[in-house]
């Protein structure tokens, strides 16, 4: 929602907004064995 | 994986803590900062019940509801016409800015790994059946479900291991 005040319009807003833009990784490679065998064989 | 984050200033000071992440903030020294302000939604939680350390949070009423919205709105529009009257009057932006509060809207790139990322999920989201119990503020934690989301659909194998794990980074 947005409503002027004298010369400038404010803007009220309620929300987050998240967008991704790059990605340089594969899934996740290190980490404890366990965690590992369970990307390996879900 | 590097997102592009828009919330209130009050979200990154709380985001910046997480180290393991690297970070590219809109300037308010090189710029003019927008009239973008955050209110609350009504379904938000206002009131906090119980001791430190052991607290929960509840709906609030609709006139603490409505106290909060104008008491917000009233501020913002003081501070945003002093900004804007010291920056009328020649003064630099990194010192007009001063008194803005930190629920003015900021945008900021962030980068970090997959642990990185399952680490800041595990801490700042409230689930149920995690292996430590989180209490996020709600706003970070809005930031926080969405990243989920583009994780789980990016990396479904590592997010299914990160859920079955009780929510645990490796």
């Amino acid at each position: 929602m947005s409503e002027n005040n004298e010369n400038h319009e404010i803007i009220y807003r309620d929300d987050v907004t998240v967008e991704l833009k790059q990605v340089q990784a594969m899934q996740m490679l290190f980490g404890p064995r366990e965690f590992l065998q369970q990307v390996n064989n879900p | 994986m590097t997102f592009f984050v828009s919330a209130p200033i009050f979200v990154f000071r709380e985001f910046m803590r997480h180290r393991i992440a690297s970070y590219n903030e809109e300037s308010g020294r090189y710029r003019e900062l927008n009239p973008v302000f955050y209110i609350p939604s009504k379904e938000r939680k206002l009131v906090q019940v119980g001791k430190t350390g052991s607290y929960t949070f509840e709906d609030g009423t609709k006139e603490q509801f409505d106290i909060s919205v104008k008491a917000m709105k009233d501020a913002y529009v003081i501070a945003y016409e002093s900004y804007k009257k010291m920056l009328d009057a020649g003064v630099a932006r990194e010192v007009a800015r001063v008194v803005l509060p930190v629920s003015t809207y900021s945008s900021m790139y962030v980068s970090m790994n997959a642990r990185a990322l399952m680490n800041f999920l595990s801490l700042r989201t409230a689930r149920e059946g995690s292996h430590f119990p989180s209490y996020p503020q709600r706003e970070i934690e809005m930031v926080a479900e969405l990243m989920e989301a583009e994780f789980a659909k990016l990396m479904p194998l590592t997010y299914a291991a990160f859920e079955k794990s009780g929510r645990i980074a490796p």
